[in-house]
């Protein structure tokens, strides 16, 4: 039952690769919740209204986040008859979700600072509403930096964009403890320039993100050079004569390859199945993500 | 190296049938795409006008009601716009990024349409539900109600028209934009009624009916973007198609099996997987051959399928198995016969793979009658499935049944005993029987 065995580990990869995605997307779900509940706390007590508006804003970013482990999560169920090729897609549609909440809160962050640049915003010089914004903007440095790199390993893009959310949240900190600066100095105009830079990158990695998503719900291809590299490793299977007709599809965080592979004609079905298993089974050596391989063994055009 | 090609091959259409097939079928899937997105053109045309006439009558007028539906009429122009631009994309030839072609633009256009219906649907709830509790006299203009009445004629001909063509492309968008404009029949018609009613002095009955409206409206833009989304997700939507493929392929000879079959859907088209079960022995030649037919076929008989992809494997659930013409019926020691269609007894052997052997003797029916023995006992060996026939002789008739059937036929050359037959075998000493063979 080597075979089987074999499936099963790149199976558990996967499993494991998306059980990480989803701890990483949990755990910072609940930091941001617990992020908001101490503005709001703080700003009750304190009767900040800055930080009350701050402690919505953070919602989105509590709802983009759940979004993401939701789509994490049903990319882990397992293929049903209905779904034949399993849920990773699910990843997509999510990503592409937390794409549109940030191009929507983008496009207010810029309306308001050409707001600002005609009617300067009130500066909030209180202590507790800049404590509160330098910590809030270390916790999202920390949830940036770690979403990054969970969603690198996991090849996950809701996380990755997830990660820009919170760094937009970082810049936004620092803008709050900026204001106060800019105002000391008597530069009126800094602020709502910066918050338009802001935007400016939020829409960016929005867009960015969901064409990505929009791509991978369409098919794509992942970059050139892994499909060249996925190529090659299957023309070096011994007794691959040739491949042709070699598709690969992004699907969440994974991909799909199928591909006509050559042999010599008087191979029998046997050998050839053989041979397909090895194919796949160097494929999936090189590429942890590669999902499942679809291949056809065909007679090489030589021999035809 | 000169190989001699299976006789199946004959009935085959070969490789340069097959390069002019994909041709034809590749224009007509780019005709079909262009027929829906002419279709999208014109229904955005006469959307435009539509909207137009609307708000110039609506200016002139000064009828609030019927600019408000000139503005409503916005999105109308958009998602024609889209399911257009889509049905245009969508027609791009597969590139080295998008391999598996466009299609799927036509599907995230009909996701864009579902929102649109959905959020119009929210639109006019909220709309009627403003009337019910702010009711407002109503003047019976006449130039309104002429507006809203042709409005409602030219959506009702829009939504046939995109209907019709949606169905006959199978484009999910086109059918989507259909009722988008079927919901635009219904609004205008509203508009019209509730002058009426409200005339005849029945404020309320207006707005009742718009929240009835709107909530139809929401329910269809939800299930359309529910539809959107599962074949965005790799669902497989008709399950039916599974067991036509199944029965399609499974009446190709020489096929022992069919499982896991896939079907996902692309826009109008469907990307069909499926795993094919053929005697283990059966060479990688003839296993191509019989993709090419159960391909074929399958593309033949469901239109909507863009591509299948085949992988074939051995057969799972027998061994091979072998048969010799024998003169006698004494299992493993019977004497191998020297003639094919003459001999009175065939013996089938199974080789399994644990190293096991099982067997069976099987009567010749076909030795008692006077002509065309051949013929009979090579189909009584396809009945019992065989997968290889080692043979001294086999005349030309019997030959194409056999390969017909993919039995794998060997010279016997000079064995008479079937242990020896069998051991020759299986060191793969037996030469291919590559013509047929008889002797007077």
């Amino acid at each position: 039952m080597r075979v089987g065995e074999r499936i099963m580990n790149a199976e558990d990869v996967r499993t494991i690769l998306l059980q990480r995605g989803i701890a990483v997307s949990r755990r910072s779900t609940f930091i941001l919740v617990l992020l908001s509940v101490a503005k709001v706390t703080v700003g009750l007590l304190s009767g900040s209204i800055a930080l009350l508006a701050d402690a919505t804003h953070t919602i989105m970013d509590i709802a983009g986040s759940a979004i993401v482990w939701l789509g994490l999560r049903l990319s882990l169920r397992k293929p049903t008859d209905r779904f034949p090729y399993g849920f990773y897609k699910a990843e997509s549609i999510c990503t592409l979700i937390v794409c549109i909440i940030m191009i929507f809160t983008g496009a207010e962050i810029l309306r308001d600072s050409i707001e600002r640049f005609h009617v300067p915003s009130v500066i909030s010089f209180r202590p507790v509403v800049i404590a509160v914004a330098i910590g809030s903007g270390f916790v999202s440095y920390f949830l940036a930096r770690y979403k990054e790199k969970a969603g690198r390993e996991t090849n996950s893009q809701g996380l990755r964009v997830e990660s820009r959310h919170s760094f937009a949240d970082v810049l936004n900190s620092g803008l709050v403890c900026g204001g106060v600066l800019f105002t000391y100095l008597n530069v009126s105009r800094v602020e709502p320039l910066a918050a338009v830079i802001i935007s400016a990158f939020i829409l960016w990695a929005a867009l960015t993100f969901g064409k990505d998503s929009v791509f991978s719900l369409m098919d794509v291809s992942p970059q050139p050079a892994i499909r060249k590299a996925i190529e090659d490793t299957i023309v070096g299977t011994p007794e691959v004569k040739g491949v042709h007709a070699l598709r690969v599809r992004r699907s969440g965080p994974f991909i799909f390859v199928e591909a006509h592979v050559e042999v010599d004609g008087r191979t029998s079905v046997e050998k050839a199945h053989m041979i397909a298993d090895e194919v796949q089974d160097r494929v999936q050596e090189k590429f942890k993500e590669v999902d499942s391989m679809s291949i056809h063994i065909g007679i090489h055009e030589k021999h035809r | 190296m000169r190989e001699t090609r299976p006789v199946m091959s004959t009935r085959n259409v070969g490789l340069v049938g097959r390069v002019v097939r994909e041709k034809m079928r590749a224009e007509e899937k780019v005709q079909l795409l262009g027929k829906g997105a002419r279709a999208a053109k014109r229904s955005t045309y006469v959307t435009i006008m539509l909207t137009g006439i609307k708000a110039v009558v609506g200016l002139l007028s000064g009828s609030i009601a019927l600019l408000a539906d000139a503005v409503h009429s916005l999105s109308d122009i958009f998602t024609s716009l889209a399911v257009w631009l889509g049905m245009k994309l969508s027609q791009r030839r597969p590139s080295e990024r998008f391999s598996y072609g466009f299609y799927r633009v036509e599907t995230l256009v009909f996701l864009i349409v579902s929102i649109v219906v959905a959020v119009s649907g929210v639109q006019v709830l909220l709309a009627s539900l403003n009337r019910i509790l702010n009711p407002s006299p109503v003047a019976l203009a006449s130039a309104t109600l002429s507006v809203a009445a042709v409005s409602a004629l030219v959506s009702y001909l829009l939504y046939r028209y995109k209907s019709q063509i949606g169905d006959a492309t199978n484009s999910q968008a086109l059918q989507g934009e259909a009722k988008h404009s079927l919901v635009d029949v219904s609004s205008s018609a509203l508009v019209f009624v509730g002058i009426l009613v409200h005339y005849f002095g029945f404020p309320w009955a207006e707005g009742i009916a718009g929240l009835l409206i709107g909530l139809l409206t929401i329910r269809l833009g939800l299930g359309m973007g529910r539809d959107a989304v599962l074949v965005l997700l790799d669902a497989c939507l008709k399950p039916e198609l599974i067991s036509q493929m199944k029965k399609i392929a499974a009446e190709v000879k020489g096929v022992r099996g069919v499982h896991e079959i896939k079907v996902r859907r692309s826009g109008p088209f469907i990307f069909a997987e499926m795993h094919v079960e053929v005697g283990r022995t059966m060479r990688i030649d003839e296993a191509d051959v019989i993709s090419s037919t159960i391909e074929e076929r399958i593309r033949d008989s469901i239109e909507e399928v863009d591509s299948v992809m085949l992988h074939v494997e051995p057969s799972k659930m027998d061994a091979c198995r072998i048969a010799i013409a024998v003169e006698e019926d004494r299992e493993l020691d019977s004497r191998i016969s020297q003639h094919f269609g003459k001999s009175p007894y065939f013996i089938l052997i199974d080789l399994h793979e644990d190293g096991t052997r099982s067997w069976f003797v099987t009567e010749n029916p076909g030795a008692r009658i006077e002509r065309k023995m051949g013929i009979g006992a090579a189909h009584l060996l396809a009945q019992h499935k065989a997968d290889v026939l080692v043979a001294k002789e086999v005349g030309e008739g019997p030959y194409h049944v056999l390969r017909d059937s993919s039995i794998q036929i060997f010279d016997l050359n000079e064995e008479s005993n079937i242990e020896r037959v069998l051991d020759a075998f299986l060191r793969k000493e037996l030469r291919s029987l590559a013509h047929p063979k008889e002797f007077g």
